[in-house]
């Protein structure tokens, strides 16, 4: 059997493979169970749920800028 | 500059048609086809590649080169992915070619980095729609190198699916995925300090 790991070890390593995981948790792109196994950890580990808040912000932001006018679109680039 | 490939109007017949009709006109050669094509694109385009090079000239010059290009080649056009798909691939290699030159110019963002956002709300959707944060966003979008820049601007800000990125860059999947997930992480640290001062 393979002796487990100390806990403060375990936990540094799920946080590791939760992280990982963010993105595709975002984009819905995680299966039922890998998804419910992010959700439990980030309950519990406010790191985790604040990188994950965070990650989800800056989603958001990102996505807004879909509409926001760049120097670009200024009828002045076109001369 | 490049001569501009949109000098004339399209017809007006051509406006209510879609895509996939006019592509198939302007591989009869119908120019006022492809002149709709690109009047419908190029704005979209042009954007994408601002925020890619960070630099209008160069932005506006790799539309143009891209419209030509696009022009040249619709006859090898096999419609396995969407027009603009298409269109935007060939501008981001046309904006890669002259990047250099646009690299060499001073990031923006290295000074405001740390700048306060005056507005931080107290909610998640006051943030989003505070314009000092759209900008801080940007700003952290402009400091990543160009690899992740890409990516993310194509996956995150045009809203394309991870294989319509994937292709238009012309890597895999997976590493699309894997670029863009890096991207979204480094910006998230950027913008943390925000995040930490809004809601402690």
């Amino acid at each position: 059997m393979t002796p487990s790991l100390r806990p403060i070890k375990r936990h540094r390593q799920r946080c590791r493979e939760v992280r990982a995981d963010m993105s595709d948790y975002l984009d819905g792109e995680l299966d039922p169970s890998a998804a419910a196994a992010v959700e439990r950890h980030a309950r519990w580990c406010p790191n985790c749920r604040r990188m994950l808040s965070n990650l989800s912000r800056t989603l958001g932001g990102l996505r807004a800028l879909r509409d926001q006018p760049t120097p670009a679109d200024s009828p002045s680039s076109e001369t | 500059m490049a001569v501009s490939t949109l000098q004339r109007p399209p017809a007006m017949a051509h406006r209510t048609l879609d895509d996939d009709r006019l592509v198939v006109l302007a591989q009869a050669g119908d120019r006022s086809a492809f002149d709709q094509l690109a009047e419908r694109h190029s704005i979209r385009l042009r954007r994408v590649l601002f925020r890619i090079t960070r630099d209008c000239d160069a932005a506006y010059d790799a539309v143009q080169e891209a419209l030509m290009r696009a022009w040249r080649n619709i006859g090898r056009f096999e419609g396995r992915s969407q027009f603009s798909t298409w269109l935007t691939r060939i501008g981001i290699n046309e904006a890669y070619r002259v990047l250099p030159r646009a690299s060499e110019q001073p990031l923006e963002l290295s000074d405001q980095v740390g700048e306060r956002i005056p507005s931080w709300g107290a909610r998640p959707d006051e943030i989003f729609e505070s314009r000092e944060f759209l900008q801080a966003v940007d700003r952290a979008l402009g400091q990543l190198p160009l690899d992740y820049r890409t990516a993310v601007t194509l996956r995150d800000v045009e809203g394309l699916s991870t294989a319509e990125a994937a292709e238009v860059i012309g890597i895999g999947e997976r590493a699309l995925k894997s670029r863009v997930h890096r991207g979204r992480m480094v910006l998230r640290a950027t913008l943390d300090d925000y995040f930490q001062e809004g809601y402690a």
